[in-house]
């Protein structure tokens, strides 16, 4: 071989040494960029491939009342889904017939849907116990469960038009579920699941598990006692009555707060689909009528603060009056004679507020109209409020204002009027009404305090305490008397409307109601009841002033609210123990105490009592005891054991004995709290830590 | 002519990536030799036995000097032209995955392609080197050995395996310009192949199929698309420093060929960047030593056969970590040394055995 041909080998070879070298280099630089630089991206695109997500609802935010007493929570129940591609072909129909058997589904319908090209199909959601633990025995291929939240009305039919409901995916749908859904939902967590290239769980894979994040805890202003004696007043007028419906409301004057709000006929929350939509409606927020003479306090208050009217001026009644172009009759045929502003108040007298309110003119009228409250919602935290209406202020003929002076052709809502009353009451002030008193978040450190602010002012104090003291005569000498109890200071008004049914006034069909606060000297409670459509009798003093008076009894007693000297002094006792015990033990019990048992429901023991152990009530006074059989009552429960077990398991295990998993980690269960063996109450969340077994 | 010792670079990278390559067959394969065999060692043990097998062939044919070539290079690749024919006829080749590229059976099933890499090399170091100055010349120089590689590569592509044609083609190609071939020559050579090459990708569908996945991988993620996705992901996933040894997840049924041409994505998944980078550089180091004995041979046989197995190495790693990292179209190739493959392994360390022969000689 000649040296040159040799040198040009030799730099061939260098050459082909760099080429090929250039191109490792060219390798190099690709594999950094591949693995550095997009690597997060192909890595997260690849873990998304490999896992599937068991989606973890989170936990409803418990609704209490102002004591702190469950009204709605959440249970953790079973839900059934299927990972299709787990199923083997050759077994689908095994398996659908089998969850069709325990879960009463269609045969079809259910190979159907475990046959579909889906990662994630439901099967049924929320199913028993029994059935769950029925499916999990048959360890169907491919078949899994997850905890959801069901919502739970302990209660049932109490307060359910102010909580409202949820739906199937724990959405608010209705009452302050629907208003503070936002908080109270809380935020759906996962179990993230590896699986392999033929949809297998990874052996050595871990399960990745995103708790979810509570929802806020709920307290309202509403008292559970309260509301208990409003729903036992409304369901007895209703019965007594033969009433369409009936709505009644407890209001705190002084700051707006709902103490309770009932209506006839209601529904079971729990059952929410089982009662017809209209009487899911809030009848309190939703409806309006004519408030007929419980709105003639307000006429009074707007003519005399506008200096129209005084204590002394004097109005005859003969029985009707001429307006433009009509005349008005009052309800007392022979006329009251002559009244003063506080007769007409006590008597009622129609004529005697058509004069005021013609004196009043329009303009005021409206200006106290909307002052008020009225036509505009009263921006209560509840959902489907109506305005009311009224005649256009621009169409408004003498005789419409003639009218409406007295609470005719006018409707308010049963909320609109009550808050109005209240500023009457209060000393002038427009106060927010509201049902929402706080929120707390699932961890309790953040607190949002949701009172409003100490509204508006729309009459003088002078004129609220003169109208009270009105008020209060109509009480202890007017058509209010059979509200009266001696020494509750009770002050109201009674009103009997005539229904606008289809635009038309009727004179067959109307509306009962009372208007009421007391003590007068210091208002405390306000309370609205409304009997829509009585049969046999129409008048609110016969109808709706003795519900007033029922109720403020009982109240007065639950509120310790001092009743004035001379009054029978009623010791004050305190109320037991009595979950678990038996019934008859039970009201023996309360009957050495003085105290009287109200048994409901049936069965041997005692499931629920209020008020509450420890409440100081005064003798006499109602305590309400829940019966049923030991099983079905929200009862202890033992705390399995979950060590050594993998998230999904003892979310199982625990859910299977009505427990929540709070899981912490990942890997096997290494701790628990509350221990094993320990007893809890259902639905109480069990804390796990989670950690890779060690090898 | 006394006798040196052989470079102890190149032996101690070829073992060093044999052992690498034997430990990451093991992972990769462990979850569908488990699946498959219900022995998780199942393909570990067969690649433990061919690297033993590969690297006595290496140490024997260490020790014979490689002048005597000269007489077998030619009957050897008479040889392998015979069972390239043979494999191709159904009552001999056994076909695989819609390929023949088989004969014999069961554990003794070898690939011809694989030792027609080899002989080839041989034959075309051997014939080159007996008269250099005639490759100067094109039609009497050039044009017999294209002709030669030229059916070689059309046998190759009959089985079909158009990876290992590509690199038969490319080795002879880069040992006909290391020889001294006239760039002129050499460029109508790649101006004549290039039609065929083109033939050969657009004859068949899933080849035109393969080319559109690796330029647009994502068009179409579970068709043609998978494989490639499904190395990235690989590489995506080991980042810096990798899963682990044995923790990738990839090789759970995602990626295809996890232990044999894609074996290179899961050591990057496991071993990260770093691994990866480290096999490439070893590579590179393997043909720096490499070439550097074919500077210094004593013969222009010597320089030849240095030249060409090295070439012959490099080419096969710089195609499969090419596929692997999407930058060249899929062809199946194997990574020399790691790939789990008993024909490529103990072929590919047979010639390791003759370069180190030549290393024994060079000028010091």
């Amino acid at each position: 071989m000649s040296s040159a041909a040799r040198l040009i080998t030799r730099q061939r070879v260098l050459h082909v040494f760099v080429l090929l070298a250039l191109f490792q280099a060219v390798l190099m630089g690709r594999l950094t960029w591949l693995q550095l630089v997009r690597g997060a991206e192909l890595r997260e695109r690849a873990f998304y491939v490999r896992t599937r997500e068991v989606p973890v609802e989170a936990r409803r935010g418990t609704i209490y009342d102002r004591m702190g007493r469950e009204l709605a929570i959440s249970v953790n129940v079973d839900s059934v889904f299927a990972v299709p591609i787990e199923v083997p072909p050759a077994r689908a129909p095994e398996v659908a017939s089998r969850l069709a058997e325990v879960l009463e589904l269609d045969y079809e319908w259910t190979l159907a849907r475990l046959t579909r090209r889906e990662a994630f199909v439901w099967i049924k959601r929320k199913v028993t116990s029994a059935q769950a633990r029925a499916l999990r025995e048959s360890r169907l291929p491919g078949i899994g469960f997850t905890q959801e939240a069901q919502r739970f009305y302990p209660k049932a039919n109490l307060a359910s038009h102010v909580l409202g409901f949820a739906g199937i995916d724990s959405q608010g749908l209705a009452g302050v579920e629907y208003s503070y859904d936002r908080y109270l939902k809380g935020q759906a967590g996962k179990i993230v699941i590896e699986y392999d290239g033929r949809g297998r769980e990874l052996p050595q894979a871990m399960h990745r598990y995103y708790p979810p994040t509570e929802g806020y805890d709920l307290v309202l202003t509403l008292d559970e006692y309260v509301q208990h004696v409003v729903e036992r007043e409304a369901e007895l007028a209703m019965e007594r009555w033969q009433a369409l419906r009936v709505t009644i409301i407890v209001m705190d004057p002084r700051n707006g707060e709902i103490l309770a709000m009932a209506s006839r006929p209601d529904f079971d929350p729990n059952r929410y689909a089982a009662f017809p939509q209209e009487d899911w409606r809030n009848p309190a927020v939703s409806d309006a009528h004519p408030p007929g003479s419980t709105f003639k306090p307000l006429t009074a208050a707007a003519a005399l603060e506008e200096g129209v009217v005084d204590w002394t001026d004097r109005f005859f009644c003969g029985g009707s009056v001429a307006v433009p172009g009509d005349r008005i009759a009052c309800w007392r045929q022979q006329g009251h004679g002559s009244l003063d502003l506080s007769g007409a108040i006590e008597q009622s007298c129609n004529v005697a507020f058509v004069q005021i309110g013609l004196r009043l003119g329009a303009d005021a009228f409206f200006r106290y109209y909307q002052g008020f409250g009225f036509g505009s919602p009263t921006g209560v935290d509840l959902p489907g409020e109506a305005r009311g209406l009224v005649v256009a202020r621009e169409q408004l003929r003498p005789i419409d204002l003639a009218v409406m002076a007295f609470g005719q052709t006018l409707t308010v809502t049963p909320l609109q009027l009550l808050t109005a009353l209240c500023a009457v009451a209060n000393g002038g002030r427009l106060v927010k009404p509201h049902v929402g008193m706080e929120l707390r978040s699932p961890d309790g450190q953040e607190v949002i305090s949701l009172g409003p602010g100490p509204g508006r002012q729309v009459i003088s104090a002078a004129t609220s305490h003169e109208v009270v003291r009105a008020l209060r005569a109509a009480v202890t000498r007017g058509t209010g008397r059979p509200a009266d109890i001696e020494g509750y200071e009770l002050a109201g008004k009674t009103g009997t409307a005539q229904k606008v049914t289809g635009g038309r006034v009727s004179s067959d069909r109307h509306i009962a109601a009372f208007a009421g606060f007391g003590p007068a000297s210091d208002p405390r409670l306000a309370c609205l009841v409304v009997v829509d459509e009585p049969q046999g009798s129409a008048f609110g003093s016969q109808v709706a002033a003795p519900v007033f008076r029922a109720i403020m009894e009982d109240l007065y007693r639950y509120l310790e609210i001092p009743v004035a000297p001379g009054e029978s002094s009623t010791r004050s006792v305190t109320v037991p123990q009595l979950i678990g015990t038996e019934a008859s033990e039970a009201a023996r019990q309360l009957a050495a105490r003085g105290l009287v048992a109200v048994l409901q429901g049936e069965g041997a023991r005692v499931t629920d009592q209020v008020p509450p152990a420890g409440t100081q009530l005064a003798s006499g006074t109602e305590v309400l005891l829940r019966l049923g059989a030991a099983a079905e009552s929200p009862g202890l429960v033992e705390v399995p054991r979950v060590l050594g077990r993998t998230i999904v398991d003892a979310a199982r295990v625990l859910t299977e004995a009505g427990l929540r998993l709070e899981a912490a980690g990942s890997g096997v269960a290494m701790e628990q709290y509350p221990e094993p063996g320990v007893f809890v109450l259902t639905g109480t969340a069990v804390k796990v830590e989670f950690r890779p077994p060690s090898r | 002519m006394r006798k040196g010792p052989a470079d102890f670079g190149i032996f101690l990278l070829t073992v060093a990536l044999v052992g690498l390559g034997v430990v990451m067959v093991f992972s990769a394969s462990s979850p569908k030799a488990f699946e498959m065999y219900g022995d998780a060692y199942y393909f570990l043990k067969r690649q433990l036995v061919w690297a033993l097998l590969g690297g006595a062939a290496m140490l024997v044919v260490m020790r014979i000097d490689y002048w005597h070539w000269r007489r077998w290079a030619g009957p050897v690749f008479a040889l392998a032209v015979l069972l390239l024919v043979l494999v191709l006829l159904p009552a001999v080749g056994r076909q695989v995955h819609g390929a023949r590229r088989w004969v014999g059976y069961g554990n003794l099933a070898f690939q011809p392609s694989e030792f027609a890499k080899l002989a080839v090399m041989l034959y075309a170091a051997v014939g080159l080197a007996r008269r250099p100055e005639r490759v100067r010349r094109f039609v009497p120089g050039v044009l017999p050995w294209v002709g030669l590689t030229g059916v070689l590569f059309l046998l190759v592509l009959g089985q079909p395996d158009l990876g290992t044609a590509v690199a038969i083609g490319g080795s002879v190609f880069l040992l006909l310009f290391v020889a001294g071939a006239r760039l002129g020559h050499l460029a109508g050579v790649v101006a004549a192949a290039l039609p065929v090459l083109a033939w050969a990708v657009v004859s068949a569908e899933y080849r035109w199929r393969r080319l559109i996945a690796h330029l647009r991988p994502f068009d179409d993620p579970l068709g043609s698309g998978f494989h490639i996705i499904q190395s990235l992901y690989a590489l995506g996933s080991g980042g810096i420093f990798g899963v682990g040894p044995g923790r990738s997840l990839q090789k759970h049924y995602y990626l295809p060929e996890q232990h044999t041409d894609f074996i290179f994505a899961i050591l990057c998944e496991e071993l990260g960047l770093i691994g990866g980078l480290a096999v490439i550089m070893a590579f590179c180091l393997f043909a720096w030593r490499g070439y550097r004995v074919a500077m210094t041979a004593p013969d222009t046989l010597g320089c030849l056969l240095a030249a060409g197995i090295t070439s012959m190495v490099m080419l096969q790693a710089a195609i499969n970590i090419g596929v692997v990292t999407a930058t060249l179209p899929i062809t199946g190739i194997p990574l020399p040394f790691i790939s789990f493959g008993g024909s490529s392994l103990v072929f590919t360390m047979m010639g390791v055995g003759v370069l180190l022969n030549v290393s024994r000689h060079v000028r010091r």
